[in-house]
């Protein structure tokens, strides 16, 4: 009854070399990461350092050539009022949007959690500003933004009789505007990490905080906030760097202007670039970000886990 | 007392319901208002009194911006190298997370951690050195560039998101098909693939929605107008002579039509996929 | 068609076996089993104790720290499992969620080069068996507990393998599904006549369905013998324990030497041992040792007692229908009594009870190792297979699992 095949499998064993069993699949595993490694390397690792080292430079943008001048670069910045304007800048921008989202990101996961009538469409829409093409949102809000046409402008009048505002032309006026659009736009991202874990937290919890007496301020510190307490420290610190490193959104609102308004560091970075044709300087101010992001990661960190262990 | 709860309740639901609305209005209300703009002819844009919705109907922006600019060229190209990209991060970060889920060699943990790492650095001090590599390799100004640089910047998310997914799915699947007789490859491509497609298609979508959107490594990267893609194409219009607000919002709309589209897709997962993942954060 | 395999199988030996976890946790520890051709062979004892380790090693599944495996004359501790000709049954069954039952049965026949005709044949035939013709079409998630459990085994069946390994498949069904399935793999082997590797922590199990049981802990074989054999003369006072439900009854004593005779000395017992026990002692007089009695070698004397019989208070009595369990306080502890039947006992009764003469256990006190050589062999050790192979097929009798 036995088929050929049987036999024939007999004699294809496959033979490992003594005690390479592990071993050989260890291999096979970091053989299959190697493009992950390879592309890291090449990306990233190289340049990141190549970009470091370019930073001791005063390199001409066109033509790449230029001395040795070590740390210069960098004491001339301690100096600079475009290296303080844009680091000023930086952190209006940072901790204006990330504020801003955390509390519209809150109220829009805690209303997104009720049950209530098209709620899953709700959900769909609310979040869809995430995944609009930057361009698109910029060129939008631009247009909306515009002193003479745009619609906010109408409205606002209309409504409230408040004269027009040169939103993205006045100095004063340009930052908040800008962060206005990146709250509207950058929210959801909020609202998606926060949600799942709310969904998670059992009802009986509210519902035996209610019998106890808590009122619904209470309810929300007292059960909602810890559940979401280790996840805020984790935004904080993303929205942070995201905001921080953030280049295309203001480039594209305002390039950076007027007259360096809403220029932060990274737009500093492409204008010493492309504008001063300072490459040496543009890695510096670029390195400077690094810096400082590194220090208050870790720091941020340190405090965030002390922070956890006095809570148990 | 019965009567009186009911009635907080529907008070309250009320409440979430119009505030969840009105920020659903808010979140949607620009693209509609780029869509609005773009129905409408320059008299009604120019207008000191305008309207929600266009009085006269007219598609004749859309004809500009068609015959205009490149357009039609970038929305290929962008397409190309969107689709390239979520590809190529969806095979790499498959293997990757293979490899960093069901293989034991050291440095695994620390090769995470360091690829994740890769998020904290500011794009804008990797844009001076890949600018130089890239034009010493003579890559500038082709599809190749862009879609290595968006796979590298999307990677370490596809074997973040890819890695959650391997992670539950059971062992005892891998193990039953390695007395099935099958090799690790195929115990990979035959029982574990095809169980993460959720997980893929989330990253694809992620991926491509960040690539098409990408403004920076093309301004750095290309300079012909042949190779240009749409964030490009478009925000440089916007800095021509002569620009008109109404061609302008209608290569919006038609640039967002695919995320919207690719969106309605992943609507519920959204929630879903990335919190699972932000849920697993640890540092 | 029942296609018997008889021939295929393989026996199966470990020789010197040892796992090590970490940097210094033995894991399994197996000087030297023999598993013979064709047998149902359950490896059983407590979690933790390494019989899952043990069952991984002989599929390949883990590689042994020190020793060796072998299928017939065959090395195969380097070998893949792929390679080595076994199937499994694992605990959830593992069914690929994404295929097919159909697809399912399929996929080792097609990495195992089997041919198309020949698939097609073994698939229909354990359909067949295991009543799947009317789920082939079906994905995993769509089926319950027991058809997953049944397709599991056919995904097992239809390799022809020289072992079936079968990773506590038991323990996530239902308690009545349970039965049935356990009677279901009784037949199954009977049957197929392969090699059955079995593991669990249900004894109830080990008993009903092996051939030869090895009783594990700590990664080492306690007692490895026929089931009648363990549950008669069980070799330790682990092995005594972990066996029999309710469990064997325990007392801490001497032996003392008195008037010519050996008595087992406890607190409120004095207990003259019969000369069918103390032909099998191995130990003097003045050790000290544990005394083992089963509830169902416990008798109680309702009616009329003998005299100088101890007396128990009954603390509590479990009626189950055709058996009675009571426990009665006494001098010397709780004791633990199962008797036939239904019978009126009240709480608080006093009843005298003695210990059956012949059917006592003695264990060192301090090794716990039995110290009475094992007896005659019990009879109808055969017979214990074939009653279950007269079973008409359960599976037939239920509409689902």
């Amino acid at each position: 009854m036995a088929s050929g095949s049987v036999a024939l499998r007999a004699r294809r064993r496959f033979r490992y070399l003594p005690s390479d069993l592990e071993t050989r699949e260890k291999w096979l595993g970091f053989f299959i990461f190697l493009p992950v490694i390879l592309l890291f390397l090449i990306f990233f690792a190289y340049p990141l350092f190549y970009g470091i080292t370019l930073s001791f430079y005063k390199l001409n943008t066109l033509t790449l050539t230029g001395p040795f001048i070590g740390v210069d670069n960098f004491r001339t910045f301690l100096s600079s009022a475009d290296v303080r304007n844009a680091l000023g800048n930086s952190l209006y921008w940072t901790v204006a949007s990330l504020t801003l989202n955390l509390l519209v990101g809150l109220l829009v996961a805690l209303a997104l959690n009720e049950r209530f009538p098209g709620r899953n469409l709700a959900r769909g829409l609310a979040l869809s500003s995430y995944l609009i093409p930057l361009v698109v949102s910029a060129a939008i809000w631009q247009w909306m933004f515009n002193a003479q046409y745009g619609i906010i402008n109408y409205t606002l009048f209309k409504l409230w009789g408040i004269l027009p505002v040169s939103w993205l032309s006045d100095p004063k006026t340009a930052m908040p505007a800008a962060i206005v659009l990146n709250v509207w736009r950058t929210f959801p991202f909020v609202v998606i990490v926060l949600l799942p874990r709310l969904q998670t937290i059992p009802e009986e919890l509210y519902s035996a905080a209610k019998v106890d007496g808590a009122s619904a301020w209470d309810r929300f510190v007292d059960v909602t906030l810890p559940h979401l307490r280790s996840l805020f420290v984790v935004l904080i610190l993303l929205r942070f760097i995201f905001d921080f490193n953030d280049f295309t959104t203001l480039a594209l609102l305002t390039g950076g202007g007027p007259v360096h308004a809403t220029e932060t560091l990274p737009l500093l970075v492409y204008r010493q670039m492309f504008g001063l044709a300072d490459t040496g300087a543009a890695a510096a101010v670029a390195v400077l970000m690094l810096l400082f992001l590194l220090i208050l990661a870790v720091v941020y960190l340190q405090l965030a886990n002390r922070g956890e262990r006095v809570n148990e | 007392m019965i009567a009186n709860y009911r009635a907080r309740e529907a008070v309250r639901t009320g409440f979430i319901f119009t505030v969840t609305w009105m920020v659903v209005l808010v979140a949607v209300f620009p693209l509609f208002w780029a869509l609005s703009t773009s129905l409408r002819d320059n008299q009604e844009i120019i207008s000191r009194t305008p309207t929600l919705l266009p009085v006269d109907f007219t598609l004749e922006n859309y004809d500009t911006m068609l015959k205009l600019s490149n357009f039609p060229q970038q929305f290929s190209n962008s397409t190309i190298i969107a689709i390239g990209s979520s590809l190529s991060v969806v095979f790499f970060g498959s293997l990757g997370a293979y490899s960093l889920t069901r293989f034991r060699f050291r440095g695994q943990g620390l090769s995470l951690r360091v690829v994740l790492l890769t998020y904290l650095f500011p794009a804008v001090l990797l844009v001076v050195p890949m600018f130089i590599i890239l034009r010493n390799l003579k890559l500038t100004d082709s599809y190749a560039a862009l879609i290595i640089v968006h796979t590298a910047t999307g990677l370490p998310l596809g074997l973040w998101l890819l890695r959650a997914y391997f992670q539950s799915i059971p062992i005892e699947l891998d193990q039953a098909a390695m007395i099935d007789g099958a090799s690790r490859l195929e115990t990979l491509f035959d029982v574990l693939l095809p169980q993460a497609i959720p997980g893929m298609i989330s990253i694809f979508i992620f991926i491509f929605v960040f690539s098409w959107g990408d403004y920076l490594w093309p301004l750095i990267l290309i300079t012909s107008r042949s190779q240009m893609t749409l964030p490009l194409g478009l925000h440089t219009y916007m800095n021509d002579m002569g620009f008109e607000w109404g061609p302008l919002m209608a290569a919006t709309v038609v640039f967002a039509v695919p995320v919207v589209f690719l969106f309605t897709f992943i609507q519920s997962r959204l929630v879903r996929g990335l919190g699972a993942g932000a849920g697993a954060v640890k540092f | 068609m029942m296609a018997k395999l008889v021939g295929r199988s393989a026996n199966v030996r470990l020789e010197g076996l040892q796992k090590v976890f970490g940097k210094d946790t033995l894991v399994v520890d197996i000087a030297d089993m023999l598993i013979p051709a064709g047998e149902f062979v359950t490896l059983l004892g407590p979690s933790g104790c390494g019989k899952t380790t043990t069952l991984k090693l002989i599929a390949g599944l883990e590689r042994p720290t020190r020793g060796a495996i072998f299928f017939g004359d065959q090395r195969v501790t380097d070998v893949a499992p792929g390679s080595r000709d076994i199937a499994m049954v694992f605990q959830n069954y593992a069914l690929y969620p994404h295929m097919t039952v159909q697809a399912n049965l399929e996929y080792g026949l097609k990495k195992h080069h089997v041919q198309r005709d020949e698939r097609q044949r073994r698939i229909t035939w354990a359909s067949e068996v295991l009543q799947l013709e009317r789920l082939l079409q079906r994905k995993p998630r769509e089926l319950s507990g027991g058809q997953q459990q049944r397709v599991a085994l056919g995904r097992a069946m239809v390799r022809e393998p020289k072992a079936f390994l079968l990773d506590e498949p038991l323990s996530n069904l239902d308690a009545r599904l349970r039965l049935l399935m356990r009677a279901e793999l009784i037949r199954l082997h009977h049957t197929i006549d392969t090699t059955m590797i079995y593991v669990t922590h249900d004894q109830v199990e080990a008993m009903s369905m092996s051939q030869r049981i090895a009783v594990m802990r700590d990664g080492r074989i306690q007692q490895y013998d026929r089931p009648e054999a363990i549950y008669r003369y069980p070799g330790s006072r682990f092995v005594a324990s972990f066996i029999g439900s309710p469990g064997i009854n325990l007392y801490e004593g001497d032996l003392v030497s008195r008037d010519g005779a050996l008595h087992f000395v406890a607190q409120g017992i004095d207990l003259p041992l019969s000369s069918a026990i103390v032909e099998r002692l191995s130990e003097p007089a003045g050790t000290q040792v544990t005394l083992g009695v089963r509830p169902e070698d416990v008798l109680l004397h309702l009616e009329s007692s003998p005299p100088d019989a101890p007396v128990g208070r009954v603390t509590v009595v479990e009626s189950l229908g055709p058996e009675t369990i009571v426990t009665l306080e006494t001098t010397v502890g709780d004791v633990t009594a199962r008797v036939l039947g239904m019978l009126p006992i009240d709480f608080d009764a006093q009843i005298p009870f003695s210990f059956d003469a012949a059917r006592l256990h003695l264990f060192d006190a301090t090794t716990g190792e039995s110290v009475l050589r094992p007896g005659a062999s019990t009879s109808g050790a055969k017979a214990f297979r074939s009653p279950a192979a007269r079973l008409p097929s359960l599976v037939q009798q239920t509409q689902s699992g």
